[in-house]
């Protein structure tokens, strides 16, 4: 595998990590299906590099409707920092909860829905990105710890938000998909950002998923 | 393992599980919280020492943490707690948890074990209880607070319009009570407020929501309710209240109540329009003479 640069990826090293992806996200949906019982459906990643400071803008333009959308924001720790946001839509949001709710045996106290459901949506996006970036890093033999998620609104995906996590200026990897549960109209995206503060590990990294193929 | 000193003096629940599930590690706060000790657990399952765990949320979670390796955070918020230990605070009967759940990987990066840490954040619970009931709620009645009853009223609005459902709302006011105040004394007009109140709230149903709009003006949300019930149940508040003593310091201060009840339609397409319908039917029963109830159909 050729590699010239150690700045940034080489055309056969973007598609190897996209290539990686698909295999990741094959398997953490046939794994959520034994887990939690629901097939998610989750589309073809595309990864792009990007500026941290340009993160926010492109999010939204993405998601379209931001004031419609609540994210899920769960940072990890592996062999290079990263965060990952599950958007989805209000109506997706309720019926995400409903589905869930069934499966948890307890009762809700009105009085504090709004939380308990922030709290419900934070469960939802603790497995389906665990189950993402877990197996992902099983690919890359990376081990990945995670902290608490927490739930913010679309609106407040400001630049913020990156600057609390990324340098501005410096250059960040982008993953992206889509995720659909079947057999319903549900739907929302996932988006994966890593730093490429370790760029040589994850060059080794794809490098040696390579040679599995030689 | 030398850690085990570190493990057995941290103010936090361990416990390590493998596949089976049985127990391979358990501290010494776990001891003296359950009462089990560690050599009677070891090598036991526990969901048998500990029934009450073995709920399909706790099992969905165990099955992630063995595929994806990666971790669960259960909140107090949502579960209350994973171990049932006894502690008694501020209206708590059980120790509240934050528990994580995670992965130990092996060398070659497979996850035979878990880990369980358990934090007993049930302090921490009843002072959040503390300060989110002084925000809704009214300290005099003990019923919601204004603020609280017009959030509440949006949502409920929102969600019955939504699905179009029945929602219907009381307004109701008790009749002279500036007269209480002037002849019995503000002490007693307090304690007039609260008996009314806590009639109100024996009489209103667990899902229906009592809040004191201002002085000694209440408000009901009642869901899932058509006008026709809600003509019912604020006929049996007014009937309630009129019978009620209000005995204070050797003194009966009976008081009448007048009530006005509005529901979702057309005509009430927002949720001011629906709490102006059962104030304007509020002023009609005061109008035409106090302790009674008015339709808002009939202004």
């Amino acid at each position: 595998m050729e590699v010239n640069d150690d700045s940034t990826f080489s055309e056969l090293e973007i598609d190897t990590l996209q290539e990686i992806m698909n295999i990741a996200f094959g398997q953490a949906s046939a794994d959520l299906a034994e887990v939690i019982n629901v097939f998610i459906v989750l589309s073809v990643p595309s990864l792009k590099l990007k500026k941290a400071v340009s993160l926010s803008e492109f999010i939204g333009l993405e998601i379209g409707d931001l004031k419609n959308f609540k994210i899920v924001e769960q940072s990890y720790w592996g062999k290079s920092k990263g965060v990952a946001l599950l958007a989805f839509p209000h109506e997706a949001e309720l019926e995400l909860i409903a589905m869930f709710r069934e499966d948890t045996d307890m009762g809700f106290d009105s009085e504090m829905s709004d939380e308990l459901d922030n709290e419900m949506l934070i469960e939802i996006g603790n497995i389906l990105i665990g189950a993402c970036v877990s197996k992902m890093a099983e690919l890359l033999k990376d081990v990945v710890t995670f902290v608490p998620p927490r739930v913010i609104s679309g609106e407040q995906l400001s630049e913020a938000f990156v600057e609390n996590r990324f340098e501005r200026e410096s250059r960040v990897i982008l993953l992206k998909t889509l995720f659909q549960i079947e057999g319903r109209e549900l739907s929302g995206h996932l988006f994966l950002v890593n730093s490429l503060d370790s760029i040589h590990t994850l060059k080794d990294a794809l490098r040696a998923f390579w040679k599995q193929y030689e | 393992m030398i850690y085990r000193q570190v493990f057995d003096v941290i103010n936090i629940g361990l416990v390590i599980l493998d596949e089976e599930l049985r127990v391979c590690y358990w501290n010494r706060w776990m001891t003296m919280h359950s009462g089990i000790e560690s050599k009677d657990i070891i090598g036991s399952p526990l969901l048998g020492f500990f029934p009450d765990i073995d709920t399909k949320y706790f099992n969905r979670s165990v099955r992630s943490v063995f595929k994806f390796g990666s971790f669960v955070f259960m909140s107090q918020k949502l579960h209350k707690y994973l171990f049932k230990f006894e502690k008694k605070v501020s209206g708590f009967q059980h120790m509240q948890q934050s528990v994580t759940i995670g992965p130990i990987k092996d060398k070659d990066n497979t996850v035979e074990h878990l880990f369980i840490i358990i934090q007993d954040v049930t302090e921490m619970a009843a002072y959040e209880r503390k300060l989110h009931d002084l925000n809704i709620k009214d300290g005099l009645t003990g019923a919601y607070n204004r603020r609280y009853l017009e959030t509440r009223l949006k949502d409920e609005f929102d969600r019955h319009k939504r699905y179009c459902h029945a929602l219907s709302i009381i307004m109701f006011d008790i009749d002279h009570f500036k007269a209480i105040n002037d002849t019995y004394g503000h002490q007693c007009g307090d304690f007039v407020l609260k008996e009314v109140s806590t009639t109100a709230l024996d009489t209103l149903r667990v899902n229906d929501t009592l809040a004191r709009y201002g002085g000694e003006e209440f408000c009901c949300i009642l869901p899932e309710t058509t006008i026709s019930s809600a003509m019912m149940v604020a006929e049996r508040l007014r009937k309630n209240v009129e019978s009620q003593e209000n005995r204070f310091a050797n003194t009966s201060a009976k008081v009448t109540i007048s009530l006005g009840v509005s529901e979702l339609c057309e005509i009430t397409d927002t949720h001011e329009k629906l709490l102006k319908k059962a104030d304007d039917a509020l002023y009609k029963a005061k109008r035409e003479g106090r302790n009674r109830v008015v339709s808002m159909s009939l202004i």
